[in-house]
């Protein structure tokens, strides 16, 4: 029972890390540019495919997790630029487009990768599966993605609170007009952090490879829980976007522990109430 | 013959000519060419058109953008089967699939009043997910992941129902022909009725040649009689549903949708209660929706499962929509025949292109639909073509000056 508690709330809280990794993408990007992005989840699935891609040719984790995330930056700033910028103030069409990018995306991986996908193990990377903690068994890399979440909402806050383009995001997600007013380019502003967000969630998929594999159905299910963060941390904040994951990935966990009927219905059931109550979100600052 | 009523009937007679002349048209198609796989798949489009329409009430009437519209339709499916295994007749099951489907839709409706735009979107689609992963989870009630078979009405297998059916599309056709002849003012316009009237006259006379001829012998299958008569039955029930929207949204009603969809919070101002109206769309929409939801289980397919209910078929109605063309009530029904059409043939299309395994890529293909439609075609091919029409016959009213009768 001990064990399994612990379980629930380790991997919980790690689960919600990496829930943050990629929803914050979601949400910088829904904050700034008000794009719901829906080709996010399949940007989550192609980037595990490539970090398994890229780690089973070159052996080397880490290096195929930074390949990963400067590619997804490359994707998203060519796609915000391409494809998204005709589209602004078309709420609609957005999620029509992004929507359109999550199918080719989605089949574009079936095609070269087949539907299979890849699995690394934690030992494929030189960690061992468990380890004893106080007489428990813990996942150890359930604990590293933990470790390297915090790491990367530490480093995204510091990026939005003590940049000078952080500083201009903060000023175009308050008020877009306002902030054009000021001489802030939020063209060039929304390409960047179209393709930050992209790069996160590219980023997010690899960290996940060594937990939940590279197959397709997680381009769906990290869609809806990457929604269902957003929403009930509060669209475009960003501590609710972290305690919002954290309330998530633990309520998954913990019913995937005890109440395995109830693990996607939670969630969802979780994101009604809160808009129903509280539509701005349980954090948010109420923009909405 | 200038009285009130019959000028009344005329011109909502002149008006739908377009809806008459399709119903026709598609009614001789079974007694044309009778091949019991084109009807089944016609039949499908139907289904899905009926269904794209009812969206359309939605997201073009209302500019709401729901994604939970499976909901409304797959519990008018299921509603259907459980009606109909309680031992209910066919038509109470339709009723209650229909009811069934408002109620779902009002139910999400309410939280128009606090929940908006993309929120209220994420709610239909949660809400719709989470009705959906329940009724998967009860096998005594949908039949788990693998569905229950369709509940077939037995009246349908009645071979003499084909001839009541071909009774409505006579008196639909000689309703074309009046309006030919009643509605000519000019000697050119009469010749071209005279000319039209001859040809209605010599596809419903080789029609019923060919009924008694080949049709007839086959009838006594009873799956031939049944596909002929749930075509038929589908047929007669999009045909109506489409007069039925399209007279709502000419209606004082409509109006007052339209201009809510343009600029709400002025519709509010001027003191209509929006929120109200938008309920009332969102009823009618989920009745259609029910409405094809239990065409779709009792005429259009073979099994139901629970996956009619998930966000898929949302996203597929969503497609149909843009394809067509949001708002324009005829567009969404196009869009849904072109993709499911397509749908069923990407195989005989890949070969004949010299492609077999394009079949394997119908993901990629609506992906890029979705893209090419947003950025090439915003409007849809109907709206497009609205739209130029338009500006067609505005260029013709300028360089013509400003004469000549009605456009």
């Amino acid at each position: 029972m001990f064990e399994n508690i612990l379980n629930a709330a380790i991997n919980g809280f790690s689960y919600g890390m990496l829930l943050f990794i990629f929803a914050s993408g979601l949400s910088i990007v829904f904050g700034l540019m008000d794009v719901l992005n829906f080709a996010h989840g399949a940007f989550f699935m192609l980037g595990a495919y490539m970090t398994w891609a890229i780690f089973s040719a070159t052996h080397n984790f880490v290096l195929a997790l930074v390949a990963v995330l400067a590619f997804g930056v490359c994707v998203g700033a060519a796609t915000e630029a391409s494809l998204l910028r005709p589209l602004y103030g078309r709420p609609v069409y957005q999620i029509l487009l992004t929507l359109g990018l999550f199918f080719v995306v989605n089949q574009l991986v079936l095609f070269i990768w087949g539907p299979l996908g890849g699995y690394l193990g934690p030992e494929d990377i030189g960690l061992p599966q468990v380890i004893n903690f106080l007489g428990a068994n813990i996942y150890l890399y359930r604990v590293i993605l933990a470790v390297a979440g915090v790491a990367t909402a530490i480093a995204l806050y510091a990026f939005l609170n003590m940049t000078n383009i952080g500083t201009k995001v903060r000023a175009g997600s308050e008020s877009r007009e306002l902030a054009e007013v000021f001489g802030i380019d939020i063209k060039r502003l929304g390409t960047a952090i179209f393709g930050l967000g992209t790069g996160l969630a590219f980023f997010a998929g690899g960290l996940a490879e060594p937990w939940v594999g590279a197959v397709p159905s997680t381009a769906t299910d990290f869609l809806l829980l990457g929604f269902i963060v957003v929403i009930v941390g509060g669209m475009g904040s960003f501590s609710g976007t972290f305690l919002g994951a954290i309330l998530i990935g633990l309520v998954y966990e913990f019913s995937q522990y005890f109440l395995p009927e109830v693990t996607f219905v939670a969630p969802l059931l979780i994101m009604v109430v809160v808009l129903l109550i509280k539509p701005s979100g349980l954090f948010g600052r109420g923009k909405g | 013959m200038a009285g009130g009523r019959a000028g009344a009937a005329l011109s909502e007679l002149a008006r739908n000519r377009w809806l008459l002349v399709t119903f026709v048209l598609m009614s001789l198609v079974p007694l044309v060419y009778p091949s019991l796989y084109w009807l089944t798949v016609i039949c499908f489009l139907f289904t899905m058109g009926l269904f794209a329409l009812s969206y359309d009430l939605v997201l073009g009437r209302t500019g709401v953008l729901s994604f939970g519209h499976a909901a409304p339709f797959g519990l008018g499916a299921y509603a259907v089967y459980w009606v109909i295994q309680g031992g209910y007749p066919f038509w109470l099951a339709v009723i209650a699939a229909m009811l069934l489907g408002a109620v779902t839709n009002v139910a999400m409706g309410t939280a128009l009043r606090r929940v908006k735009g993309v929120y209220f979107a994420m709610f239909t689609l949660a809400f719709a997910e989470i009705i959906y992963l329940y009724l998967e989870k009860q096998t005594s009630l949908t039949g788990g992941s693998s569905g229950v078979f369709s509940p077939r009405p037995d009246f349908l297998q009645d071979p003499n129902l084909v001839y009541v059916f071909t009774g409505i599309l006579a008196v639909a056709a000689v309703c074309v022909g009046c309006y030919l002849l009643f509605s000519s003012r000019t000697k050119g316009a009469r010749v071209r009725a005279v000319a039209g009237i001859v040809i209605l006259a010599c596809l419903v006379g080789y029609a019923v040649y060919n009924l008694d001829s080949s049709v007839l012998s086959q009838l006594q299958s009873p799956i031939t009689a049944f596909t002929l008569n749930a075509y038929f039955l589908a047929a007669l029930l999009m045909f109506a549903s489409y007069y039925l929207v399209s007279r709502l949204s000419r209606s004082p009603l409509g109006a007052i949708m339209t201009a809510i969809r343009e600029n709400d919070e002025r519709m509010d101002m001027v003191g209509y209660d929006t929120f109200r109206y938008r309920l009332v769309i969102m009823a009618v929409a989920g009745l259609f929706a029910g409405l094809a939801g239990a065409m779709f289980a009792s005429l259009a397919s073979f099994i139901v499962t629970p996956d009619v209910m998930s966000s898929t078929y949302t996203l597929n109605v969503l497609l149909y929509s843009i394809l067509g063309g949001i708002g324009t009530l005829v567009g969404p029904v196009i869009g849904a025949f072109i993709v499911e059409f397509l749908h069923f043939n990407i195989g005989n299309i890949g070969s004949f292109i010299g492609v077999p395994s394009i079949a394997n890529w119908w993901m990629l293909i609506i992906g890029v639909f979705y893209v090419a439609v947003v950025l090439l075609l915003p409007y849809g091919i109907v709206g497009t073509a609205m739209m130029k029409g338009r500006r067609t016959i505005d260029v013709l009213r300028r360089t013509l000056g400003g004469g000549g009768g009605h456009g």
